[in-house]
């Protein structure tokens, strides 16, 4: 179970990188960060929202209400150039800390004094 | 019972046993949308999120009701979406300089979102300003139009400000004095040629009424036979022909277009020829049909020439026409009036102004200015120019109210904006940026009113002008003047009821609004209780007007004119009826459904022409000037009019014929004779003196504006103007068309037209009529409006005092008890108020009582009936809420809040 903290961090890069495989709407995300998450998620679905809104005000992504097939209208989410740029930005800070913490947690490195 | 607890905790109960899904969602939805930060745009996003997990849950096989507890459950916490959302919108300022702050441009358009997103909020409230304000703008945009209309009579006449008519105030013996629009004969060529004012001059005669052309006869409805400079002074639009030209010759006639294709059947009929008056008459011109904003209404003018005769050219005795001169430009009138007596005495004698006084009116006030004028029978709809004023009070005195109404409900729910106000002040806002922002709220509504009352009196105008008897329309609205003059008006009712709120809105204290909700009490001389007063008092006068208006007018149509006017049609008669009058008389009789015949030469309910009369006095001989009817012998019986001494004419007797008067009381009290019957009287130029035979029964031959006048009645060998059929009412249609064969089989140079008498008497009060109508309408109007009004504000008021109702309820008041209390503070308003609006109604109605002879004497009665109504009316308004509130179940209006 991930903390609040850190999946508070981690849901921008998480969706900007769900949306670089195409348009998508709310309901669609969210079942796309379950699923990523094997069902363990900490907060509500609606809170996916405010981030989506806070990242459309910041120009990350686009918007547009779409007739869906079953005759609902639905707000579909799209990456925008500048989006890209930052899901490339929030990757290599992400791998960073990656590397990082892969190196201090390398078996031999970490206990190797005591 | 399915209850479900919501996040933020809203509690919501269903009614009924089985779970309904879209009522459930459209109860999330509503409880979402009472927090300021969730806009619409997010709520419907979330919507969509919510059905889509219930379909899901749907799939997996769970209930509706447990797929919708799930699905809101797993949306979360409305509260904690509110405050990520708040927080995806913070914008920090830049710049926090003194003029940045004052002059922040992108504020306005939060302003215009804030004051949409209030009005589609609070749908009710907003209904009641907005609707209310369009309503009143409505009325008033119509009352103004048909100001305009009124005000645009005769303006088409490029001379117009140099044209009068010459009119006389006539001080005859034995009459009252009178203003007259007549005039004599020679007294327009007369005045051309003494005075080098007087530029040109036109005259302007009755014409024929029927014209022929071989054996087809054809009704004029108005002919005139007018000066060759007719066309030169007004400014009729010509067709065909030359307007300099065309009146010069005798037999010259100028028709207008409907007439031309009427006779003709071709509108360019310059060149043909028709006979009337047994004259041929050639066509010189034709005009452009009169437009209905001209007092002077005619289908054709003949040259005047035609109708000259040897007795008229110098004729300085008759008053039978109407005379119009144009003045050099920049006359004093005054002066040139201070001449007339001189040119009087000059030409008709030296007792002349004894009699006589001419004046002049201005062309522009002939339509509006001659309510006090009679013999005023070329004054097409003519208007009292009071009523215009009462008009243009009306349409201010409806937007007050409507106005008064917005200012209350913003104050009244400040309750509710005080926070809003807190949290702006304590941003950082300055007052001055609140009141900017609460005035913008106001010029939106009355913007948005301004064009949904365009939109009404668009839809409105036809039936007006069915009422009215008008024919205004919106082509004003394409001057951009007059748009621009009411969009100005507009604004400066939205800024000056915007400003009222904004500054009691604006002064809360920041702290104070955030800390506790204020409410602006209504304590017993606030600024509330004196509009709503104002709007009361208002109402109630406006119904008391009603009342009085409609009586009266009811109470002239009603009143006993001492004849009878039922069941009688008139005729107009020519000479060949008039030669064959005893043939179409008996001929008529033999139909069962004619009940009697007869005729005058002047019909009733008119001023009656005066002619020169002597009487033997007790020492000589003495001048009057009475008004003056020929009769036939049954005219008396015919009109079941009372004789009270003496007889009536009789055909037996051979001197009734010509030499028998009968007079009516008044003429009897102001000569003073005890036995009236057996004197000796005459018409100024016959020979003999007659006798007088009998003595009638005062009646109202002129309108009820005026007393009973002098009368003098005789059976002459003039000739009739108008045949009058008594004819049986069950039977009017059968006895009409039967009259009008006879009449048709003898008379072929006349066809048949008859009115209804009891119609002619009633367009005497044409103009008063109008005016009722119009106070009524707006009188409704406005205790509807104010009544809008009283329903917004009970509203919020009793939803302040939610609270106190359950504690009083749970402390044992009764419904009734509750019902009182909650109503009494607006009773008391109303009570208030029409103890202010009865004296001065009263003072304004007996003014317009006065111009009535025979009036009524408005009773107590009708005051009281009148506030009562008002109370009812207002009692009926709020019990909508206070009954509501009372009712509530106390556990609800205990954890309200």
């Amino acid at each position: 179970m991930l903390s609040k903290n850190l999946m508070a961090a981690s849901s921008k890069p998480l969706i900007l990188a769900i949306l670089r495989g195409g348009e998508n709407y709310g309901y669609q995300i969210i079942q796309r960060v379950k699923e990523l998450s094997g069902g363990e998620l900490e907060w509500a679905e609606g809170m996916l929202y405010p981030v989506l809104h806070k990242m459309q005000k910041d120009g990350l992504v686009q918007t547009k209400w779409k007739l869906s097939d079953n005759g609902r209208m639905r707000k579909y989410y799209r990456l925008t150039t500048k989006g890209r740029e930052a899901l490339n930005n929030e990757k290599q800070q992400w791998l960073k800390v990656h590397g990082m913490l892969e190196k201090v947690w390398q078996p031999d490195a970490s206990l190797g004094t005591t | 019972m399915a209850a479900g607890r919501f996040p933020g905790n809203y509690l919501i109960t269903f009614g009924g046993n089985v779970f309904n899904l879209e009522q459930a969602i459209s109860m999330w939805k509503k409880s979402l949308r009472k927090n300021p930060s969730l806009e619409d745009g997010y709520i419907e996003e979330l919507e969509q999120h919510l059905r889509d997990f219930i379909d899901e849950c749907l799939n997996k096989g769970m209930d509706v009701e447990d797929s919708f507890n799930e699905a809101v459950k797993s949306i979360g916490d409305a509260k904690r979406l509110e405050k990520e959302y708040f927080k995806s919108r913070t914008v920090v300022p830049l710049s926090n300089s003194l003029t940045g702050r004052l002059w922040m441009p992108a504020l306005f358009a939060n302003y215009f979102k804030i004051a949409v997103r209030r009005l589609v909020r609070n749908k009710s409230y907003a209904f009641i300003n907005i609707i209310g304000l369009s309503v009143a703008m409505a009325a008033s945009l119509l009352i103004v139009l048909f100001i305009a209309y009124e005000l645009s009579f005769d303006s088409f006449h490029a001379k117009g400000d140099n044209i009068y008519r010459l009119n006389e105030i006539q001080k005859l013996k034995g009459q009252s004095t009178q203003h007259v629009a007549l005039s004599m004969y020679p007294m327009g060529p007369t005045l051309k040629q003494d005075f080098p004012e007087v530029k040109d001059f036109t005259r302007v005669l009755r014409g024929p009424s029927v014209v022929n052309k071989k054996d087809k006869y054809f009704v004029l409805d108005m002919s005139f036979h007018v000066d060759p400079a007719f066309l030169q002074i007004f400014d009729f639009e010509v067709v065909h022909g030359d307007p300099a030209t065309s009146l010069g010759q005798p037999g010259n006639v100028i028709l207008t277009r409907a007439t031309a294709l009427k006779i003709f059947g071709t509108e360019n009929a310059v060149g043909k020829q028709f006979e009337a008056d047994s004259a041929v008459h050639t066509v010189t011109g034709i005009l452009e049909n009169v437009p209905k904003n001209s007092h002077l209404q005619f289908d054709a003018l003949f040259s005047v020439m035609s109708a000259e005769n040897d007795w008229m050219r110098d004729n300085w005795d008759s008053n039978f026409l109407v005379t119009y001169l144009l003045l050099e430009e920049g006359i004093d009138i005054k002066k040139l009036e201070s001449k007339f007596p001189d040119f009087l005495t000059k030409y008709i004698g030296e007792d002349a102004t004894e009699t006589y006084t001419l004046y002049l009116q201005k062309l522009s006030n002939i339509h509006l200015g001659s309510m006090d004028i009679t013999h005023d029978y070329r004054n097409f709809q003519k208007f009292n120019i009071n009523s215009i004023y009462t008009f243009g009070t009306l349409a201010l005195l409806i937007i007050l109210i409507a106005g008064i109404n917005f200012m209350n409900i913003s104050v009244a729910q400040s309750s509710v904006r005080s926070k809003e106000v807190g949290i702006r002040k304590t941003l950082g806002a300055f007052r001055e940026q609140i009141k900017r922002q609460f005035i913008s709220e106001s010029l939106i509504s009355t913007i948005a009113s301004f064009l949904i009352s365009i939109g009404i009196a668009f839809l409105v105008l036809p039936y007006l002008n069915d009422v009215i008897g008008r024919e205004l329309n919106l082509s004003l609205l394409t001057k951009p003047l007059f748009v621009f003059t009411l969009i100005g008006v507009s604004l400066f009712v939205g800024l000056l009821v915007g400003l009222y709120p904004a500054f009691v809105l604006s002064a809360f204290s920041p702290a104070k609004a955030l800390v506790k909700k204020i409410h602006s009490k209504g304590k017993y001389f606030s600024f509330r209780s004196f509009l709503v007063v104002t709007q009361f008092a208002i109402s109630i006068a406006l119904i008391v007007a009603t009342g009085i208006t409609i009586k009266q007018l009811d109470f002239i149509r009603n009143k006993n004119l001492g004849f009878e006017t039922d069941q009688v049609i008139l005729v107009k008669m020519n000479n060949t009826a008039n030669e064959k009058y005893d043939l179409l008389k008996n001929e008529m009789k033999l139909n069962p459904d004619v009940i009697d015949v007869t005729h005058s030469s002047q019909k009733l309910v008119n001023n009656i022409h005066q002619m020169g009369v002597r009487y033997e006095g007790a020492d000589d001989v003495v001048k009057l000037s009475i008004s003056n009817v020929s009769v036939d012998y049954n005219f008396i019986p015919f009109y079941e009019m009372e004789i009270i001494e003496g007889r009536n004419f009789s055909e037996e007797i051979k001197t009734d014929f010509t030499n028998a008067y009968i007079i009516n009381e008044t003429l009897q009290n102001q000569i003073g004779w005890e036995n009236p019957v057996g004197k000796r009287i005459k018409l100024a130029w016959l020979e003999e003196m007659g006798k007088v035979i009998g003595v009638v029964e005062d009646f109202n031959f002129n309108s009820l504006h005026n007393k009973v006048e002098p009368l003098l009645m005789s059976v002459q060998g003039w000739g009739a103007s108008d045949l009058a059929v008594k004819i049986n009412a069950s039977a009017a249609g059968r006895a009409i068309s039967q009259i009008k064969d006879t009449w048709n089989k003898h008379v072929p140079d006349r066809p048949f037209e008859y009115e209804f008498m009891d119609e002619h008497f009633k367009s005497l009060y044409e103009s008063d009529e109008k005016t009722s109508n119009v106070i009524s309408l707006i009188a409704g109007l406005s205790i509807f409006i104010a009544c809008l009004g009283l329903f917004g504000l009970s509203s919020i008021i009793v939803s302040q005092r939610t609270k106190e109702i359950g504690i009083r309820k749970v402390l044992g008041a009764s419904l009734i008890q509750l019902f009182s209390n909650l109503s009494s503070d607006f009773l008391k308003l109303v009570l208030v108020a029409f103890i202010i609006s009865v004296p001065v109604t009263m003072y304004f109605m007996n003014s317009w009582l006065d111009g009535f002879v025979y009036r009524i004497e408005p009773g107590v009665w009708l005051f009281v009936l009148s506030g009562l109504l008002a109370i009812f009316i207002a009692l009926i308004t709020i019990s909508f809420h206070t009954v509501k509130a009372s009712l509530t179940n106390p556990i609800k209006s205990l954890r309200y809040e």
